[in-house]
């Protein structure tokens, strides 16, 4: 059953006097529980994508559905619920916010959520517990290592149980073995069943995930299922 | 997000950046303060002006005077025997009227000498029983001047505190009743001491019975060397009416039963207070009026302030807008956070322009305590800090607005 459906989507980005088609006519069905590389070049328009299946942009035209709801028509507030309940986002800079602890960090998706302290505490405790790093709660994220900060953040993106991970060059900024790691977490989130949509533009890393997508020029030059 | 967490939030975002909060706080604290000292500088103003209103009579207190007659009635002006004892007998008549007190005074002034002590004054005047209702004195040693004195011209003298001090220093007032002082030469025993006002005009008072005034000072007037005989002039007739709301029924009263014992000429007027009451308490609000303008403008700087800081603040903070829009903030949950962080910085200013406006208020209880003493109220303490709040909030909507309404992939892009 289809989690994501992109049909005909085009992304035009206006800089001054120039158009830049990023998308130009993507189409793509992506299931509940599958795991995918989205590869391409860079300037192939795979963070682009990225950034519409996370409902952070909207496309120019074209219709992108998520779990049935056509998110190209939703409201700002309606994005931003969808954006907290059912999609998980990991950045390659991992986006913590420096001023907050980690527990804080990851605390912040299920207040916006509007979930209850006692509970709060209690799951930000486990999703940190999960990632191996439930003896740091109190440290801020300067205090920590990159691949760490990563598992924070990947901790973060958890935390409401989102159908979707979406994953922007996730290993990008960290040394091979921790990427490696950061990968296995990634193997062991789709294992349980949740979508992880992989974005990257190294060729080994999209070699492991079972579907890869690649994109060239704002189109989908071709679609691997492994499987 | 939660009010409570955005205050939360806003506490935090301060502290972080305590120099430029404390930088921008500043005019709040100056606003809220200037606010609070202007509240309780006017108020007591108000206050003294009300206290000194009430100690001098009232809008009940209305005096008789002279007025020229009206054309028409120029050719019968003779008619009238003009302000007369006669005219306090017929006013004692009239229901609308409380008391009256009859006045006369030495027209060059009088001296009161106790032992080589002198006091000169030029108030030293002749009443009758009434004088203690109308210009409210009580008395604090002793006795008042009563009918007996009046039938009997007993030359006794009631004082006020001033005179007294100058006179006898600092000795008990018990032990000076009955001593003898000279009033213009002429023997007056003390009888009695009036309470003090604390009010220099008030308390130098000496009072002696009207007939003795009239008959010791005013029973020959020499004419180029002939004597008119005893002078029956009154020299001050005031009224206290019984109803201030009653005012101006009682005016038309006293006008009709003047106008009979005048025989018709109107050649008298009355001067009330009125007019006077309202020219002050309507000064009191001017005052006000602009304290609260110079006030507001301060803290409307202040709040201009805050927002510069908040629009530095929100792009200074544009990627975390953007990371909290894609982990599920709303437009709204960014609003709050905003608009909660300049609440918190002007809540906090206005919390120390509180402190610095007890200081302040303190300072001018000093510099005015000859004047009117400042009055704080709880009152203005809480209008002023709701109105530090009231701007942060105002301060904060601008930029809340802008920060909730980036695009969340522009934000998160943001270097």
């Amino acid at each position: 059953m289809a989690l994501i459906e992109v049909r005909d989507v085009h992304r035009v980005y206006r800089m001054g006097e120039n158009e830049v088609r990023a998308l130009n006519g993507v189409s793509l069905s992506i299931d509940k529980g599958e795991y995918v590389s989205i590869v391409g070049p860079s300037g192939s328009g795979k963070s682009t994508l990225m950034h519409l299946l996370g409902c952070l942009d909207v496309p120019t035209s074209g219709e992108i559905k998520i779990d049935d709801v056509v998110v190209t028509k939703a409201s700002s507030g309606k994005l931003s619920r969808i954006r907290g309940q059912k999609i998980g986002f990991v950045f390659q800079s991992f986006n913590l916010l420096p001023k907050l602890n980690i527990s804080e960090n990851v605390e912040l998706p299920l207040i916006y959520a509007g979930v209850k302290r006692s509970e709060r505490r209690r799951r930000v405790k486990e999703a940190l517990e999960a990632v191996g790093l439930g003896g740091r709660l109190d440290h801020k994220s300067n205090e920590l290592s990159g691949g760490q900060n990563q598992r924070v953040a990947i901790a973060r993106a958890l935390i409401s149980n989102p159908q979707l991970i979406l994953a922007d060059e996730p290993t990008g900024a960290l040394d091979s073995q921790t990427g490696e790691n950061i990968l296995n977490l990634f193997r062991e989130v789709n294992g349980r069943g949740q979508t992880v949509v992989l974005v990257t533009h190294d060729p080994d890393i999209a070699e492991e995930t079972p579907r890869k997508i690649t994109l060239k020029d704002g189109n989908v030059l071709e679609d691997l299922n492994k499987v | 997000m939660s009010i409570t967490l955005g205050i939360i939030e806003g506490f935090r975002e301060v502290w972080t950046h305590k120099f430029r909060s404390l930088l921008t706080g500043i005019g709040v604290v100056l606003g809220v303060a200037s606010l609070m000292t202007m509240f309780a500088i006017t108020n007591g103003q108000a206050i003294s002006f009300r206290k000194g209103f009430e100690l001098w009579g009232g809008v009940e207190k209305v005096f008789i005077i002279d007025r020229p007659v009206p054309e028409e009635q120029e050719s019968i002006r003779d008619q009238s025997p003009g302000r007369s004892y006669a005219d306090v007998i017929a006013l004692r008549k009239a229901p609308f009227i409380e008391s009256v007190s009859p006045e006369i005074r030495l027209k060059r002034g009088g001296a009161i000498e106790y032992q080589g002590e002198k006091f000169y004054s030029r108030w030293i005047r002749g009443v009758e029983s009434a004088f203690l209702d109308v210009e409210n004195y009580e008395l604090e040693v002793g006795r008042f001047i009563t009918e007996f004195d009046q039938q009997s011209r007993t030359r006794v003298i009631v004082m006020g505190r001033q005179i007294k001090e100058i006179l006898f220093g600092q000795q008990p007032e018990e032990e000076l009743l009955g001593k003898q002082v000279l009033l213009n030469g002429v023997k007056f025993r003390v009888i009695g001491f009036l309470k003090p006002f604390n009010n220099r005009f008030k308390d130098s008072v000496a009072v002696v019975p009207f007939l003795t005034m009239q008959e010791l000072f005013f029973s020959s007037n020499v004419v180029k060397g002939v004597d008119l005989g005893p002078i029956r002039r009154v020299d001050r007739i005031i009224v206290k009416i019984r109803d201030a709301e009653l005012l101006d029924d009682s005016l038309e009263q006293m006008r009709n039963i003047l106008l009979q014992t005048h025989n018709g000429v109107e050649d008298f007027g009355f001067r009330t207070s009125e007019g006077w009451f309202e020219t002050v308490e309507s000064s009191v609000k001017g005052v006000r009026l602009s304290g609260f303008i110079v006030s507001g403008i301060t803290l409307i700087a202040a709040g201009v302030g805050i927002t510069n800081i908040m629009m530095a603040s929100i792009r200074e903070r544009t990627r975390e807008i953007g990371v909290r829009r894609s982990i599920g903030a709303g437009q709204w949950d960014i609003f709050v956070q905003i608009c909660m962080e300049a609440l918190v910085l002007a809540a906090l200013g206005g919390i120390a322009g509180l402190g610095v406006g007890f200081a302040m208020v303190d300072l001018f209880k000093e510099m005015l305590s000859e004047y009117s003493v400042p009055v704080l109220n709880s009152q203005a303490v809480v209008i002023s800090f709701i109105a530090s709040v009231f701007i942060g909030f105002l301060a904060g909507v601008a930029p809340a607005i802008q920060a909730s309404q980036m695009k969340p992939i522009e934000a998160l892009r943001f270097e």
